[in-house]
């Protein structure tokens, strides 16, 4: 079972009707039943053993980290747990990291080194819920909260369907309570609810399915391209993943809205940052949130000096382009990159101040926000360009193709002989539908973005009416209907990032 | 308790706002459906013949059921013109035989034949290759217990039974590629296609042996256990009605009909105590002529094989099924000849087309 599949929906529906009609001490079993079903079904039973094993571990250490005086056994307790999930996470994910290195080595420097990876099935959600297993007992360490005394609140916790393949990664504190808590259900709730697993369904099946076919034409033949074609294929591929993974994180969102339960924002308009710093912001919060709080901060911060803060800044980019996976195209794509660029952005500050100064043009002026929005966009996109190559030769070659306005291997010419929408695989009826969508999505991000500057609520839905909310249902409904790209012919239910 | 639920809960504009505006996505749904819907009115136009059943409103003493070996290669016109035979073949391309069961299921809601004759060449496709053929089966099957069956019990592993109750879930990729036929026929029935279930071809293309696909021999000739049920459960609901049942295996020349399932068949039909007929064994006496009497050589019958093949089995039917001759009936008869008046035009029209250019336009793409 995937989210975007008849039997989740089956799911959510039978879920949503006990809960609404058991009594309210059975509301968080209705969760937990709900958990497990779908934890079996999306990633089999050894999946439910590997979370179960894993949540056991963290919950006997917090408890035992909470009730013990002894500091160096607190500690080693801690460094075990740590050692103990990262251990398995490595296992799982992280066994071809070293043959991926050899090759990527061979691959830069002209070698012929050949490398078969030896896939593992890893349980489903396991980069997600081992730093959620981590950051409790850390936090338990830390003395930030008390650890939990009930194994089902906590492993409902942290086996619950609604973050476990995709994240958000929620802290315990924040959400442990929420989750097995029971909520009564309301209007302003199901109506919410819905309008957000609507917007995400729009995002994933409308767009992000139709981008995809863009994408996958152009990347698995790169060397055919034009440049302009693959530069169209990189910048789609950007929104490709925004719109694939934020829609399911508005999917299930809106799923656990439905219930009540409010998940931490994972997502806040991040084609909108002014520089790569206030991307990781916006772009998988709860992520950067982590790493933030769990390696930036306990390592110093910015607080010892630049060197020592341009090193944690490595430390967290490394960590976080590595727990994408264990290929150097996600270490680089989506970690040490960002990290150059930060670092790069730091010390040519002062010229840019200088600059500004010089020339006299207001740094705050609408066209330079724009000017470091599209810089902004344009330097993650090169990011993903490596995020979504086999290897760093394909990243590299498409890049090349970019750089160096490359005809391609078979011409600008020949890439359109069949046509332009043929070239780009995806029909001329079907790129106007993307083109309005994109426009629709683009529209209600900016206005969002206005109110939120405004101080207001960024929600667009908290601008409507009751009745109009309702009404948006049935016309998102129709449209995610008939416009979506899903059923037999399409792998609609495979999100990019249930891979992680 | 109930009170506060029902008040949390109460949509903004009151239960009726709520009902209006359901009405209207309903409806939306449902007009949208009928738009994406395909209309088979081109070259394709067997995707009707499960529908047209319905809207034949005269009783039949006779069913033919089966895959395209049945409604290509039997002519009910025929039947009715030389022995006054009340008949109607609901059949469909690669129909298998659990469909069948439930398709014949269905239509004994609906009617009581004296008869049934059951086409078994299908008794050797253990699962559908297509999810096309499914669709053309069951998309114009009204909604019924044995259409929920019938597609659970043959849909393929990635088919789902929601998108079978709603076809819009599974069509609605049609709203960017919609023809003038899909807004013509929209709201108003496609004109019917075929001549109680009979696909018309009148025109030839010769059997070549040479040109017969190639067949791998397969480990093991056994009907799958699936299908075995399957006909037996056909034969029980005859047996239950008090309906004839009698199998047959029409003259197509291939796929090749091998010892192995005709052993099979005969055993099935001993044990049951039913009339198995097999044409193949009666090509001459039938007067086949697969030089002239396929349009596919030799794969199926044209228009005067499925003649030759009903003259022949239509003496048959009458002495075993105790068939009535209506050609005197006051009611049947007038309906009857006025569907062989259409039935003869059309087969004079395709044949004048055929004799001048050398094919139908109207399957030119086929």
């Amino acid at each position: 079972m995937s989210y975007i599949s008849y039997n989740f929906i089956a799911l959510v529906a039978a879920g949503l009707i006990l809960y609404a009609l058991l009594p309210e001490a059975a509301g968080k079993y209705v969760l937990a039943l709900m958990s497990v079903i779908y934890l079996i079904t999306a990633g089999g039973v050894t999946s439910l053993i590997f979370l179960l094993i894993g949540s056991a571990v963290s919950f006997g250490a917090a408890l035992y980290i909470f009730s013990s005086e002894k500091a160096h056994m607190r500690t080693a307790v801690l460094i075990a747990v740590i050692f103990f999930h990262l251990g398995l996470l490595f296992w799982f994910k992280y066994n071809n990291f070293i043959g991926y290195t050899q090759l990527a080595f061979s691959e830069l420097t002209g070698g012929s080194f050949e490398f078969e990876p030896v896939e593992r099935q890893a349980p489903l959600g396991i980069s997600f819920y081992t730093l959620m297993l981590i950051a409790y007992v850390a936090d338990v360490y830390l003395k930030k909260y008390s650890a939990e005394r009930s194994f089902l609140k906590f492993s409902l916790f942290t086996g619950y369907f609604g973050h476990i393949v995709q994240g958000p990664i929620d802290s315990y504190d924040t959400q442990g309570e929420s989750i097995s808590t029971y909520h009564r259900l309301t209007r302003e709730d199901l109506t919410e609810g819905s309008l957000m697993i609507l917007y995400g369904l729009f995002k994933k099946l409308v767009i992000s399915e139709r981008l995809a076919a863009i994408v996958n034409t152009v990347f698995s033949d790169y060397a055919s391209f034009s440049w302009g074609f693959l530069l169209l294929a990189s910048v789609v591929f950007s929104l490709q993943l925004y719109t694939d993974f934020s829609g399911c994180i508005d999917l299930v969102t809106g799923v656990s809205r439905l219930f009540g339960i409010r998940l931490s924002q994972n997502f806040r308009r991040p084609f909108f940052s002014e520089s790569i710093a206030e991307f990781w912001r916006r772009w998988h919060i709860t992520l950067g949130a982590f790493f933030r709080k769990y390696i930036y901060i306990p390592l110093g911060g910015n607080r010892r000096g630049k060197v020592r803060k341009y090193l944690n800044t490595i430390a967290v980019f490394a960590a976080s382009g590595l727990w994408h996976g264990g290929k150097w195209t996600f270490v680089i794509g989506t970690g040490l990159l960002h990290c150059f660029y930060m670092i790069t952005g730091e010390l040519l500050k002062p010229i840019f101040e200088c600059f500004y100064r010089l020339t006299g043009i207001r740094k705050d002026s609408s066209l330079m926000k724009t000017l470091r929005i599209i810089r902004t966009f344009l330097l993650v996109t090169i990011g993903f360009v490596l995020f979504r190559s086999d290897s760093l030769t394909m990243a590299g070659g498409i890049l090349k193709g970019i750089f160096t306005l490359s005809p391609g291997a078979a011409g600008e010419a020949a890439s359109l002989s069949y046509g332009f929408f043929d070239a780009i695989g995806l029909g001329s009826a079907d790129s106007i539908i993307l083109v309005i969508s994109l426009i629709i999505m683009a529209a209600v991000s900016a206005a969002e973005e206005l109110w939120e500057k405004g101080a207001e609520s960024g929600a667009l839905m908290t601008k409507l009416s009751p009745a109009r909310r309702e009404s948006l249902i049935f016309i998102m409904l129709l449209g995610v209907m008939i416009f979506g790209f899903y059923g037999r012919g399409y792998d609609a239910s495979a999100f990019i990032y249930s891979n992680f | 308790m109930m009170k506060d639920r029902k008040e949390r809960l109460k949509p903004s504009g009151g239960y009726g706002g709520l009902a209006i505006k359901l009405i209207i996505f309903i409806a939306a749904v449902f007009l949208l459906q009928r738009l994406v819907m395909p209309k088979y009115t081109g070259t394709v136009i067997e995707g009707n013949f499960t529908e047209e059943y319905y809207r034949d409103e005269t009783p039949h003493e006779l069913l033919i059921i089966g895959n395209c070996e049945s409604y290509e290669n039997i002519s009910p016109m025929k039947l009715w013109e030389e022995y006054g035979i009340t008949s109607y073949i609901r059949g469909n391309s690669n129909q298998l035989i659990p469909q069948s069961y439930y398709i014949l299921k269905e239509a004994l809601k609906y009617e009581t034949p004296k008869a049934v004759l059951l086409n078994i060449q299908a008794m050797t496709v253990a699962e559908q290759s297509s999810e096309e053929y499914n669709r053309m089966v069951f998309d114009g099957m009204r909604l019924s217990r044995e259409k929920i069956e019938g597609i659970l019990a043959t849909k393929l592993s990635d088919e789902h039974l929601i998108e079978y109750l709603f076809p819009i879930l599974r069509y609605k990729n049609r709203i960017t590629n919609l023809e003038a036929d899909d807004f013509k026929y929209a709201f108003t029935k496609s004109p019917v296609k075929s001549y109680n279930g009979y696909y018309l071809r009148a025109d030839v293309r010769a059997y070549d042996e040479s040109s017969v696909p190639f067949e791998r021999r397969l480990p093991d000739y056994s009907f799958s256990e699936k299908n075995m049920d399957y006909l037996e459960r056909i034969s029980e609901l005859c047996r239950e009605k008090g309906i004839k049942l009698i199998l047959m295996k029409a003259p197509s020349m291939y796929p090749v009909w091998v010892e192995p399932y005709e052993e099979q068949i005969k055993a099935f039909a001993d044990s049951q105590g039913l009339l198995y007929i097999n044409t193949l064994n009666h090509m001459e006496e039938i007067g086949l002529d697969m030089d002239t009497d396929t349009y596919d050589e030799g794969l199926h019958l044209n228009v005067y094989g499925a003649e030759k093949v009903a003259s022949w089995l239509g003496e048959i039917l009458v002495r075993e099924a105790e068939l009535k001759d209506y050609r005197s009936d006051q009611d049947i008869s007038p309906v009857y000849e006025k569907r062989l008046e259409a039935y003869n035009s059309e087969k004079a029209e395709q044949k004048a087309e055929f004799e001048e250019t050398g094919y139908i336009s109207k399957y030119r793409n086929q």
